[in-house]
């Protein structure tokens, strides 16, 4: 299982598409400093601060159309190219294959939001650093810091989940881009609907966070922020159900498709 | 003592209400080398398919060394390397990266050997001067020899070549077929190559294995069915019509 997860994060390295990856964040960070600059008060910005609210700027849509171009890469370029007849025709079981192309998913997702931390970080030390009244250290922090990136890491595994089934059903890599990034937009837009619904049900109650999360861009960009900075504790429940809902679901059914089916490309 | 590398029983593939292979059985054996023939859309690829894992059959079995495909998948397939339909490969690696990413699936070739085995494949297929260029630079022709090597990482008993000469110009073709032929008697490989090119196959071949809507309708050594001065193509398109 070692080799094939080394040979898959091999594979992976050697694309252009990661490297730009890794030489976006720090520039995107960079960026979101300078937005924070415009659209923030600087009285209320710190260093510390500056983090968790440059994640939480660009969770839902950066952040997911970075994660949908990894698994395009990881799943679909190879399953509908025909590159997977050379994977399929050695001695490990589809299975394994699925399984180490999940973890190095995970491990690409975890090491861009390390990234993303640090660079943040450092963005936020040579801009903020003087800046907001409530300045707490950046090292004071980091317990915090560190709760937020692990939430953020949970929602981007489990709409890697979502992602990783589209893959395997898009005819191709801009098919599943598409259908991926409309998802997200559609979250983003279309909260009113869900919203709506939601309402249906007892503010606060398990049905109406439940609802009103369900769909993932939407539970990054303010379920997140809501837990960890408004202590919405009733929200806990709803959102580990989705997460877990769409971890099991949509990596079974991708799963079944990766291993089952007769591979015909 | 079986020289049997490969055993195909009684498949049958259906998909939906069509049958795409109808009981189909033979045997392969070390150091022949074995052409597979029949018109478009007789089931060569779908059974190639089927004799790697790639597809499942509906009924049947095959058995790579008295392992079981399906069962002993691990063992079945550390005995057979194939090239299915076109050699594609990851566009973005050299062909040396590309030998040396799939190299590491096969827990036989130790890390020590690995660069020894790669540059000997490469110096077998004719490409250890184009080893560090990227794959997307190469010629079909080139690609096939690299599909060659790709298939005998793990040291297979058994080639499995789909229309290997595709696309490949007179010179390619015999390049190829050198390849083949030397492989067959340095190495006592097996190959069982599928192709419509019948002159090329007339070459090399030992025995055919011809089939047609999904059966075989004949198998056996090639004399038997091609007689003195005759090509082969004029023996199929009678068997066939």
């Amino acid at each position: 299982m070692n080799r094939l997860i080394f040979c898959e994060l091999e594979r992976l390295l050697k694309s252009k598409l990661t490297w730009y990856l890794l030489v976006c964040t720090p520039i995107l960070a960079y960026v979101t400093g300078n937005y924070i600059h415009v659209f923030y008060p600087s009285e209320t910005m710190s260093s510390s601060l500056f983090v968790i609210i440059g994640l939480r700027e660009n969770l839902y849509l950066p952040c997911n159309i970075a994660v949908a171009a990894i698994v395009a890469a990881v799943y679909t370029e190879e399953y509908r190219g025909g590159q997977l007849r050379l994977l399929f025709l050695r001695q490990y079981s589809r299975g394994k294959m699925f399984v180490s192309k999940l973890l190095v998913i995970n491990m690409t997702i975890l090491a861009l939001l390390v990234i993303m931390g640090i660079s943040l970080s450092l963005v936020g030390l040579i801009q903020f650093q003087n800046e907001g009244e409530a300045t707490i250290p950046l090292t004071k922090n980091l317990p915090f810091i560190f709760q937020y990136y692990i939430l953020a890491y949970l929602t981007l595994a489990a709409i890697s989940c979502l992602f990783s089934y589209i893959a395997l059903i898009s005819k191709n890599v801009t098919y599943m881009l598409g259908i991926s990034i409309g998802y997200v937009l559609i979250s983003l837009l279309f909260d009113g609907i869900f919203l709506y619904f939601a309402n249906f049900f007892e503010n606060g109650s398990f049905m109406h966070e439940l609802v009103a999360f369900v769909l993932i861009p939407y539970m990054q960009h303010t379920g997140v922020h809501s837990l960890m900075n408004e202590h919405n504790t009733h929200s806990i429940l709803p959102m580990a159900a989705i997460l877990i809902f769409y971890m099991v679901v949509f990596i079974w059914t991708a799963y079944r498709r990766f291993v089952r089916d007769d591979y015909l490309y | 003592m079986t020289n049997t590398v490969m055993e195909v029983s009684q498949i049958t593939k259906t998909i939906g209400k069509r049958t795409i292979i109808h009981e189909s059985s033979f045997q392969l054996e070390t150091g022949k080398i074995y052409g597979f023939i029949g018109p478009n859309g007789a089931g060569k690829t779908t059974l190639m398919r089927i004799m790697t894992g790639l597809i499942q059959p509906t009924s049947g079995e095959v058995r790579i060394d008295s392992y079981h495909i399906k069962t002993q998948r691990q063992q079945a397939i550390a005995r057979v390397g194939a090239i299915i339909e076109s050699p594609i490969f990851f566009e973005y690696m050299t062909g040396r990266q590309v030998l040396r990413n799939l190299s590491r699936l096969h827990p036989t070739i130790k890390s020590a050997q690995r660069e020894e085995h790669i540059e000997k494949l490469l110096t077998t297929v004719g490409l250890e001067k184009r080893g560090n260029d990227k794959v997307r630079t190469y010629s079909l022709g080139m690609k096939q020899r690299l599909g060659i090597a790709q298939s005998m990482l793990g040291r297979p008993k058994l080639l499995l070549l789909d229309e290997p000469s595709n696309g490949l110009d007179p010179l390619g073709m015999r390049e190829l077929r050198d390849i083949i032929i030397t492989l067959r008697e340095s190495e006592n490989l097996a190959f069982f190559i599928s192709s419509h090119l019948l002159d090329e196959l007339q070459q090399m071949c030992d025995e055919l294995i011809i089939i047609r809507e999904g059966s075989i309708i004949w198998k056996g050594p090639k004399e038997n069915i091609v007689k003195d001065g005759q090509r082969l193509e004029d023996a199929f398109v009678e068997l066939v019509q």
